[in-house]
C-alpha cells in the first residue's frame, strides 16, 4: 500500500508547516523507535506504540506494544479507520485524511500535548516556604488575640458588670468567674464555688468587711475598740489572705500581732499590757496561777491520791499507771477530760454511793389518826379490811390479858373491881397513839408549807396527803411537787416512784401502822421503808438524785418563812454528812451569780451543782493543744509521770497547796491548783528562735469567738 | 565589619538584663510579707508591674524592625535588648508569681511569657545555627539556582532516554514530572521526601541499565549518572527549604503566642484591678 503521513507543526503566530512521509509498504508503524517508519519522539511514547496497515475490508490500526490506543476517545487495541478519525498515539494525534492521488491511505500527525516547561512545573509543585503553604502568622496572632481577650477578659466582665449572666453562669459547668480565681479557696470557703461575688461584692473595690460579717456575724472584736487609736482601717482582710491553698486563711505571721503589740503605748489609749514582740525577748511572764483560772469541777486531791491513797497497800491494786488511766490522753485536745467516774473513781468509791438514800417523805408523829377506820376501810379495801381484822384480835387478846392481869392483882389485894372503873378503862384505852415519833422531813415540810417539828401545824397536810396517797397514788405527791417546781421537774424528781407501793404504804400510814416493804430494791429506787418513803440510788450519776440536788442547789432562798424550809431543804440535801449530799463531797458547787452569800454555811443564791468537767474558756485568746504535744510526750512508750518526758515534765505537783480548800465556799475563782503553774521556762524548751514554731497566733486567737454563724440571709 | 547581636556593644543588654535579675532575685530573697510571697505584695506588684512594661517593650520590637530608616536606636540595638531583657523576663514574672500557679489566666498569662521566651530562644539558635549551615549546603547556588539545574537535568534525562527501554524511559519521565522540593509544613520541617520520585527512579533505572541490550548501555550509564546528580540536587534542595522553614517557624509560635500574651496580660491586669 502507498501511504502518505503528514506532520503538521503550528509555529507560535498560529502558521501551518507540513512535513510529508511517503511511503510504500505494507503496514506503517509508529513509536519512539528509530526502527519506525513513522517516528514519534516523545518521552511519553513508547519504543513501538501501533501498526497501520490495509486489511480486504479497509484500513485498520492496532496497538504494538503493551500500550492501548485511543480511537475516537475509546480505549482500544485495534480499530478500522476511515477518513476523518482521529487516533491518540500517546501525547499526538493521528487523523486520517481523503488519501490525495496515487496514495491508498493519509493521515495527519500532529503533537497536539506537548510537554511542559520544566522549571515551571518544578516550581509549580515545590512548597519552599511556610508562607505558601497558608499558614498566615498574623491569621494566628489575631485569632489568639481574640480568643484570650474573649474567654479571660470579655466573658469575666461581662459576668462583672451584668449580675443576671454571673448568676445563670454558675450553673454552667464552667462560670464566667473562674479564669479570674487567682488560687484555691481555703476549705471554710470553698464551697462558694467560683462565685467571686460572694466576697468581691463591687468591682474596683477591695473585698470589704461587711461580706465577710454576712456570715461571721458574731465575730468580736479584739478587745474593745473605744480603747485603740487608728484601728478604724484595718479590715479583715488585713489578716485573712485567702486564695493561698485549703488552709485556713488565718496569717501565721508574728508581725501581725506586733505591728500592734509591739508597740501597745502607741495605739492604746489605756495600756495594762505589757509590750509583746518576741516570745523570747519580749513576752510578758505567764500569770501566777496559769494556766488555771479555777477550781475544778471535781474535788479531787491530785496530791493526797498521790502521796496517800495510791501508795497504801490496800488500794495500791486499784491505783492507775499514770496520768493516762484516768485521763483520755489519746482524745487530747486544749483539755484531757478525764473518762468518767467508772473507768477512775469508780473502782474505789462506787460502793459509797447506794448507802446515801434520800428521804422524801417520813410519816411524822401524829396527835390524832389520820382517817377514820371506816373511811379507812373504803379507801384502802380488803387488804387493809383483813389488817384491821388482825389487828382488832390482836386488840382483843392484849385487852384480856390486862384485864386478867388486873383481876389477879385485884384479887391479890382484895378488891372487886366495879364495872364504872372498866368504862373508864375502855375509854382511856381508846386514846390515840402515834405510830411515828418523829419530825416530817424538810422536803416535806417545803412541799406542804408547815413546820417539820410541829404536829399542829403539819397534821391537817400531812392526814390529806397520805388520805389521797391511799387514794390516788403517786398523782397527790406529783401535784405537790410540781406545785413548787414544775410539771417536768416533778417528773424527774419521782421518776420511778410506784403507785401501788405508795397507795399501800399511805394505807399504812393511815393506819397508823409502820409499812414494811415486801424487799427492798437492790438495783436502787424509791421504797418504803417503815415509817419513810425512800430513794437508793441506782448508781454514780442517778438522774432522780441529782434532780433533787439540782432542785435544792439552783432555787433562791428568801428571809422569810418559805425561804427557812427552802433553806433546811438545800441544807439538808447538799449536806456531805448524811443522805444524797455525798455527791458535792467531790462534785464542786459554785455560785451562779459569781458572788457567794451563804447563810448558816449554805448560800443563799442560786447555785449549781458542777456535773461535768469544766473546759476552761477563760482565755478566749489563748491557744493550746494538749493533743499536739502529747504526740511528744509517747504514751504507752514512757512513764506520764516520767519528770523528763512524761505529763510530769510540764506539770509538776504542788504538795503544799491547799486543793481542797478551795472547794469550801461557792467561788470557783478563790483555789489552789494541785499543780504548779506553767511558766515561760516550760514552753522555752522547746519553742524559741532557733527551735519548734513561736509565731504568736500558735498560742492566740485574734477573735474571742472565731465561729460562724451563718446568717438567715447568707447566700449559700 | 557585622557584629552579632548576642555580643552587640560588648554584652550591654545581658549585663542589664543580668543587673535586672540580680535585683529582683534579692529582693525577693530579702522580702519577708505576711503573707505567702505572690503577686499581691508590694514587691509582687514592682516586679508585675516591671514584667508587664518589659512585656509590652519587647512587643513594640514587632513595630520598630518594620520601621526603616534612620532613628535614634539602631534595630541592632532593640534586638539585642529584646533577646536579653527577654530572657530576663522569665525571671522577674516567676518572681512575680511567687511560685504560685494556678487553672486560671494569671497562671496562663505566665505560662505564655514562658512558651514565647522558649521559642525566641530556639529563634536565636537557629538565626545562629541555620545561615551558616545554609550556606555551605547551597555552596553557592540559590534555591532558584537549584530548581533550575534540577529542571535542566530532566530534560537532558528525558533526551537520554528516548530511545531506550520503556520502563527506564517511564521512569525517567515520572521522576522528572512527579518530583517536587518541600510541600507542606511537616515537608518543609523534615527536608525529606520518603516517596521521593527522583530516588525512586535513580534505584529503577540503576537495577534495569543492568539488563538493557548493549546498544542501550551507554545511554543508560548516562541515564543513571543523570539521575545521581539530579538526586543530590533535590537532596540539597530540600535541606535548603528545610533550614529556611526552621528559621521561619518559631516566628508562627513567637508572634501569635505574644498577641495571645498580650491578651493574658490585659486580662490578669483587669481582674487583678477589678478585684
Amino acid at each position: 500500500m502507498r501511504s502518505r503521513i503528514s506532520f503538521i507543526t503550528r509555529t507560535a503566530k498560529g502558521g501551518i508547516s507540513y512535513r510529508h512521509v511517503d511511503l510504500d509498504s505494507d503496514f506503517v508503524r509508529f513509536g519512539r523507535s528509530t526502527n519506525n517508519e513513522i517516528y514519534l519522539k516523545d518521552p511519553r511514547v513508547p519504543l513501538d506504540l501501533a501498526e497501520l496497515h490495509e486489511r480486504p475490508n479497509g484500513f485498520f490500526i492496532e496497538a504494538s506494544g503493551s500500550i492501548d490506543i485511543r480511537h475516537g476517545g475509546a480505549i482500544t487495541r485495534a480499530a478500522h479507520v476511515k477518513v476523518g478519525d482521529t487516533v491518540a498515539l500517546g501525547p499526538f494525534d493521528l487523523v486520517v485524511i481523503e488519501p490525495p492521488e496515487g496514495f491508498s491511505v493519509a493521515a495527519t500527525v500532529e503533537l497536539t500535548r506537548p510537554l511542559g516547561d520544566d522549571l515551571e512545573e518544578l516550581t509549580a509543585r515545590s512548597t519552599t516556604s511556610i508562607v505558601a503553604t497558608g499558614i498566615s502568622r498574623r491569621r494566628w496572632a489575631v485569632g489568639l488575640f481574640l480568643l484570650v481577650i474573649v474567654l479571660f477578659a470579655a466573658a469575666p466582665l461581662v459576668g462583672v458588670f451584668s449580675p443576671s449572666i454571673h448568676q445563670a453562669s454558675l450553673a454552667w459547668p464552667v462560670s464566667v468567674d473562674i479564669a479570674w480565681e487567682p488560687g484555691q479557696l481555703s476549705r471554710p470557703h470553698d464551697f462558694f464555688g467560683d462565685d467571686c461575688s460572694q466576697c468581691h461584692a463591687q468591682p474596683f473595690a477591695q473585698v470589704r468587711d461587711q461580706e465577710c460579717l454576712t456570715c461571721h456575724e458574731d465575730i468580736s472584736h479584739h478587745g474593745d475598740p473605744v480603747n485603740y487609736v487608728g484601728m478604724g482601717a484595718a479590715r479583715c482582710a488585713n489578716c485573712h489572705e485567702e486564695h493561698n491553698g485549703w488552709a485556713a486563711p488565718v496569717g501565721q505571721d508574728a508581725r501581725y500581732c506586733v505591728a500592734c503589740h509591739g508597740d501597745l503605748q502607741g495605739i492604746m489609749v489605756a495600756v495594762d499590757l505589757a509590750n509583746a514582740s518576741d516570745f523570747s525577748t519580749e513576752h510578758p511572764a505567764f500569770g501566777e496561777r496559769y494556766p488555771h483560772t479555777r477550781r475544778t469541777a471535781v474535788n479531787f486531791d491530785h496530791v493526797r491520791h498521790f502521796d496517800a491513797h495510791f501508795v497504801d497497800q490496800r488500794y495500791a491494786e486499784r491505783a492507775p499507771a499514770g496520768c493516762d488511766g484516768c485521763h483520755t490522753v489519746a482524745a487530747a485536745t486544749r483539755s484531757v477530760m478525764p473518762r468518767g467516774f467508772d473507768a477512775t473513781c469508780a473502782a474505789c468509791h462506787a460502793g459509797q454511793i447506794a448507802d446515801r438514800e434520800f428521804v422524801l417523805l417520813r410519816l411524822p408523829e401524829m396527835m390524832e389518826p389520820i382517817i377514820e377506820r371506816d373511811d379507812l376501810m373504803e379507801v384502802c379495801g380488803p387488804t387493809l379490811e383483813a389488817y384491821e381484822a388482825n389487828q382488832e384480835r390482836l386488840y382483843s387478846m392484849a385487852e384480856r390479858l390486862d384485864l386478867m392481869r388486873e383481876r389477879v392483882e385485884a384479887m391479890a389485894a382484895g378488891e372487886d373491881m366495879e364495872d364504872g372503873e372498866e368504862e373508864e378503862e375502855d375509854e382511856e384505852e381508846e386514846e390515840f397513839e402515834s405510830v411515828s415519833v418523829e419530825e416530817l422531813t424538810p422536803v416535806a415540810a417545803y412541799l406542804l408549807d408547815t413546820q417539820g417539828d410541829d404536829p399542829d401545824s403539819y397534821g391537817a397536810g400531812v392526814g390529806a396527803l397520805t388520805t389521797s396517797m391511799a387514794e390516788e397514788g403517786v398523782g397527790p405527791l406529783f401535784d405537790l411537787i410540781a406545785e413548787k417546781t414544775s410539771e417536768a421537774e416533778a417528773s424527774r424528781l419521782i421518776a420511778g416512784l410506784n403507785a401501788e407501793a405508795v397507795k399501800r404504804l399511805a394505807c399504812a400510814w393511815a393506819a397508823n401502822l409502820e409499812y414494811e416493804a415486801p424487799a427492798e430494791p437492790m438495783a436502787g429506787g424509791w421504797y418504803g421503808d417503815y415509817l419513810e418513803l425512800k430513794y437508793r440510788p441506782a448508781g454514780h450519776a442517778d438522774p432522780v438524785l441529782r434532780a433533787w440536788l439540782d432542785l435544792a442547789a439552783a432555787t433562791v432562798t428568801e428571809d422569810d418563812e418559805e425561804g427557812e424550809s427552802l433553806g433546811a431543804v438545800r441544807e439538808t440535801l447538799l449536806s456531805a454528812q448524811q443522805g444524797p449530799g455525798a455527791c458535792i463531797k467531790c462534785h464542786a458547787v459554785t455560785s451562779v451569780a459569781g458572788e457567794a452569800e451563804a447563810i448558816d454555811g449554805i448560800d443563799s443564791g442560786a447555785l449549781s451543782i458542777e456535773w461535768h468537767y469544766q473546759v476552761d474558756e477563760a482565755r478566749p485568746l489563748h491557744r493550746y493543744s494538749h493533743g499536739a504535744h502529747l504526740k511528744l510526750v509517747r504514751p504507752g512508750a514512757v512513764s506520764m509521770m516520767d519528770p523528763t518526758i512524761g505529763c510530769a515534765n510540764c506539770h509538776e505537783l504542788d504538795t503544799k497547796a491547799p486543793y481542797a480548800a478551795a472547794f469550801d465556799d461557792f467561788d470557783p475563782t478563790t483555789f489552789s491548783s494541785n499543780f504548779k503553774p506553767i511558766n515561760k521556762a516550760v514552753c522555752e524548751q522547746c519553742h524559741g528562735p532557733s527551735d519548734v514554731a513561736q509565731n504568736c497566733q500558735l498560742c492566740h486567737s485574734f477573735h474571742e469567738k472565731p465561729t460562724v454563724r451563718m446568717a438567715k440571709t447568707a447566700r449559700q | 565589619m557585622h557584629e552579632s547581636v548576642l555580643v552587640y556593644r560588648r554584652y550591654l543588654y545581658l549585663k542589664w538584663a543580668l543587673l535586672l535579675v540580680l535585683v529582683a532575685v534579692v529582693a525577693y530573697l530579702v522580702h519577708s510579707p505576711y503573707g505567702a510571697p505572690s503577686g499581691a505584695t508590694w514587691l509582687g506588684y514592682v516586679l508585675g508591674s516591671i514584667g508587664a512594661a518589659l512585656i509590652i517593650w519587647l512587643m513594640a520590637f514587632g513595630l520598630r524592625k518594620r520601621i526603616y530608616g534612620p532613628g535614634s536606636n539602631k534595630l541592632e540595638d532593640w534586638l539585642s535588648g529584646h533577646v536579653y531583657l527577654g530572657l530576663a523576663l522569665v525571671i522577674v514574672v516567676t518572681l512575680h508569681t511567687g511560685f504560685q500557679v494556678g487553672w486560671n489566666v494569671h497562671t496562663l498569662a505566665y505560662l505564655l511569657v514562658c512558651v514565647v521566651v522558649v521559642s525566641g530562644i530556639f529563634g536565636v539558635f537557629a538565626y545562629i545555627r541555620y545561615p551558616r549551615l545554609m550556606t555551605e549546603n547551597r555552596r553557592g547556588l540559590a534555591l532558584s539556582g537549584m530548581l533550575t539545574e534540577i529542571a535542566e537535568i530532566d530534560r537532558e534525562c528525558r533526551e537520554a532516554s528516548v530511545g531506550i527501554h520503556d520502563e527506564i524511559n517511564a521512569a525517567v519521565l515520572h521522576a522528572g514530572q512527579q518530583t517536587r522540593v518541600g510541600g507542606g509544613l511537616w515537608r518543609q520541617l523534615s527536608g525529606t521526601d520518603p516517596r521521593c520520585a527522583t530516588t525512586a527512579a535513580y534505584h529503577r533505572v540503576r537495577e534495569i541499565a543492568r539488563g538493557v541490550p548493549p546498544e542501550q548501555t551507554e545511554a543508560a550509564r548516562k541515564l543513571v549518572s543523570l539521575l545521581g546528580k539530579k538526586r543530590e540536587l533535590v537532596r540539597r534542595a530540600r535541606r535548603d527549604v528545610q533550614y529556611k522553614a526552621l528559621m521561619d517557624i518559631w516566628l508562627y509560635f513567637h508572634v501569635p503566642l505574644s498577641m495571645a500574651l498580650l491578651a493574658a496580660l490585659i486580662a490578669h491586669v483587669l481582674a487583678v484591678f477589678i478585684y
